[in-house]
């Protein structure tokens, strides 16, 4: 991968001759790029910092069987042996953070978070979820109209914000061994 | 899960083989910490990581604690402070390992 360098210069006494300059590189950019790449590889680079977008997104992406990650048993074409030697798997780009699906999960839990401020803290998470898990929430935006059904996105959510918990469970070295 | 070994047993030659029901547990869905959806990850992280030094560290001066230690016999187990007299008597380093499997 390439990534083209911003180049800088800076003139003192002459606008004609500049004194130095500088190559610099977009982050911005660079970051497309790297995101870009990693998806027509079958990997996804994800934003941590928004833990639940990322999490919505990864379990949509479970549910297309047309994402076809490496090693995936949906693979049927061998010659190709899937996206990392072959034409590459554009349905990666569209669930990473630049992709349309993502921005589109991204403007919907907004909002939720938004109408839940009026809250208190402690009652936060708990209207978060009842919100997202309501197929409601997604027809009323009706963001993926004829692409993904409302009753799908709420089942989504649903089952995300479960193996989200589910997982701070385990690494909480939680015992479930005696609890049955 | 914890497992203490009697006052008792201490003083025996043979290690102490804790028994099946000897385990208690410290961490259940009463005090399993819950992440927050509208938290980042690493503040999440950082809260499992406050939240398991909360529960398994020893606390000398938990007295609660202190008188709450006997087995189902009710031989009295090894208390926390005894636990770090025993530990650090002889300022060696101390290496714990978490195996989570």
């Amino acid at each position: 991968m390439t990534i083209s360098g911003k180049r800088t210069l800076f003139f003192y006494d002459t606008t004609t001759e500049n004194s130095s300059e500088c190559v610099s590189y977009d982050h911005v950019q660079t970051m497309e790029k790297a995101i870009r790449s990693s998806c027509q590889l079958g990997f996804i680079l994800r934003d941590l910092n928004n833990e639940v977008f990322a999490r919505f997104a990864d379990e949509l992406l479970l549910m297309d069987r047309s994402a076809k990650a490496i090693a995936s048993p949906h693979i049927t074409t061998r010659a190709n042996l899937g996206p990392c030697l072959g034409d590459s798997d554009t349905h990666f780009f569209q669930y990473s953070i630049l992709g349309h699906v993502y921005l589109l999960l991204q403007f919907i839990i907004e909002e939720a978070q938004k109408s839940i401020l009026i809250f208190e803290d402690c009652y936060r998470n708990t209207r978060l979820k009842d919100i997202l898990t309501r197929p409601s929430t997604y027809n009323r935006v009706n963001c993926f109209a004829g692409e993904i059904s409302a009753v799908r996105l709420a089942n989504n959510a649903k089952s995300c914000l479960k193996k989200y918990k589910q997982e701070y469970k385990i690494g909480s070295f939680i015992d479930y061994g005696v609890e049955m | 899960m914890e497992w203490r070994c009697s006052k008792a047993g201490l003083f025996q030659t043979q290690p102490q083989a804790p028994p099946l029901n000897g385990y208690k547990v410290i961490i259940d869905e009463t005090n399993v910490l819950q992440p927050s959806a509208l938290h980042s990850m690493n503040s999440n992280c950082e809260g499992l990581m406050d939240h398991l030094r909360n529960i398994s560290s020893l606390d000398r001066n938990d007295i609660i604690q202190e008188h709450a230690h006997e087995d189902r016999e009710g031989n009295k187990l090894i208390n926390n402070s005894e636990i770090l007299s025993y530990a650090t008597q002889h300022d060696l380093q101390i290496f714990i390992c978490i195996d989570e499997g």
